[in-house]
């Protein structure tokens, strides 16, 4: 079957019409006029964008096309080669993700337990942990307090203090958290900050360096990739 | 051997002293003898708060330098027979006294009293020290508010990093609002405890009987009208072991609320 003509309210600039390539010229005009005949006096008033898919208008066809709205009560504002201009925005946001998740970022090294720390309660404010190696602390890091670890940093409850992984340099270290809410975080030379707005959602979270910058990302979507 | 229990919050103006007069006074009401020490030497209130200042003689300065002994410096409360107080000194500092001497001073009276309760001063220098270094329990005492819930942290902090004989650190959170936490303008007490991590001692509502009794000096737990005083009660049962719900604060006390427990409308 064979793509029907589109007309489509949008938020800015009032009409989108979107002609299917499929259909002759002539054709087109007619089943324009038959939609616009159904839709009675709906669309009066309106400005319209046509959007042409991969047809070229001659100016002809356009005068045509602008007559046919006229009929309608309806103002032709520009016709523009393309396709729906949301559809195909949304289609390069997809392709976009997709090449991301192509490339995963460098994974991180796993944490080795030689050196790794293991501090076994939660860290109060105005408490430190200063480590060559990597840290684990089974507890909260509250507000307040500091951790600082050459490598990466892994707080099984809630980190809600300072917390500053790869402090020697190291930026594929990673900050991970059963609840991530610090206060700042930093991950070798690059500083990060909690967003002024709280953000309650409480899944395990992961920051790394990427770019320059610290992202954070649920624990759980680096295995999807 | 009794408890000695210091009342400490890090953060300055949350109730401490208002909490240990409340807190003694109930403990005596219940039956209890009870010791208050200000270890705030040379910014004492408690003796104001107690409406005692004019019977102090001898002060914890002298005690620990041997001016006085120990008896002549206990000052016994003018209301309750088995309520004492043993003043801090306010021409002096806190490092006149050491550590060692606040524990071998509570240490004596705990072997005479039920409850020793010191009044912390604020902060988290020699005058905490002090206070702390005898106590076997401590009560943080945090107002809903972020800045003191930071200080309360801080000082748990210390307080656990003591010797391991010492019990846990028990919260009580003054000044609160039902209203205002119904609303969402202040913390929620769930969330400070999630913070916190400690046992909830009680729950205590701002009230205005509180200001009136403390220029009076009169703990407010002598008032049978007010909230706080009866909140501290309840504290001052706990301490003693007993299971007591926390208050409910929400619970309206007006007299179409009471019509309506009379009637049974109401559950409370």
């Amino acid at each position: 079957m064979r793509q029907d003509i589109v007309i489509r309210g949008t938020t800015r600039t009032g009409l989108l019409l979107l002609l299917p390539d499929e259909w002759e010229f002539p054709a087109l005009c007619q089943r324009l006029r038959e939609k616009l005949a159904q839709s009675g006096r709906f669309f009066e008033g309106a400005g319209v964008t046509a959007y042409t898919g991969r047809r070229v208008l001659a100016e002809s066809e356009q005068r045509m096309l602008a007559e046919i709205l006229r009929d309608a009560r309806m103002t032709l504002l520009s016709a523009v080669e393309g396709g729906d201009p949301v559809a195909e925005a949304q289609a390069a946001a997809k392709a976009a993700e997709e090449a991301r998740r192509a490339s995963p970022p460098a994974p991180a090294a796993p944490v080795n337990l030689e050196t790794a720390l293991v501090v076994t309660k939660t860290l109060r404010s105005g408490q430190e942990v200063r480590h060559q190696g990597d840290v684990i602390v089974l507890g909260d890091v509250n507000p307040g307090a500091v951790v600082i670890a050459s490598g990466h940093i892994v707080v099984m409850g809630a980190l809600r203090g300072v917390a500053h992984a790869g402090a020697t340099g190291k930026t594929e270290a990673i900050v991970a958290a059963a609840k991530l809410r610090p206060t700042q975080l930093r991950i070798a030379h690059v500083i990060g900050r909690a967003p002024d707005e709280d953000s309650p959602q409480s899944v395990p979270e992961v920051a790394r360096v990427r770019n320059d910058l610290i992202v954070v990302e649920a624990s759980s979507e680096k295995r999807q990739a | 051997m009794g408890q000695v229990i210091v009342v400490t919050s890090g953060k300055g103006g949350v109730g401490k002293t208002t909490t240990t007069a409340n807190l003694g006074t109930a403990l005596a009401q219940l039956g209890n003898k009870v010791v208050l020490l200000d270890a705030d030497i040379g910014l004492r209130n408690l003796d104001v708060v107690m409406g005692l200042e004019n019977r102090i003689v001898y002060d914890l300065v002298d005690v620990v330098e041997g001016n006085a002994r120990l008896k002549q410096a206990l000052i016994k409360d003018k209301r309750m027979e088995n309520l004492y107080l043993l003043a801090a000194a306010q021409t002096r500092e806190k490092k006149d006294v050491t550590p060692e001497q606040m524990k071998d001073l509570t240490e004596q009276l705990a072997r005479e009293f039920d409850f020793v309760i010191l009044d912390c001063p604020a902060g988290i220098e020699d005058g905490f020290k002090n206070a702390i270094a005898g106590a076997q329990k401590a009560i943080i005492v945090s107002n809903p508010e972020v800045s003191s819930v930071r200080d309360a942290d801080r000082v748990i902090g210390l307080w656990d990093a003591q010797a391991e004989s010492k019990s846990p650190a028990m919260l009580i959170v003054n000044r609160v609002r039902p209203k205002m936490v119904a609303r969402g303008d202040m913390l929620e007490i769930d969330d400070m405890l999630e913070m916190l991590a400690v046992d909830l001692l009680g729950i205590v509502p701002e009230d205005d009987h509180i200001i009136v009794s403390t220029n009076r000096g009169e703990p407010a737990v002598y008032h049978k009208e007010s909230k706080a005083g009866k909140a501290y009660h309840n504290i001052a049962r706990r301490l003693m072991g007993e299971q007591v719900p926390i208050m409910d604060l929400n619970a309206d006390d007006g007299i179409w609320a009471k019509f309506k427990r009379i009637v049974g409308l109401s559950r409370s």
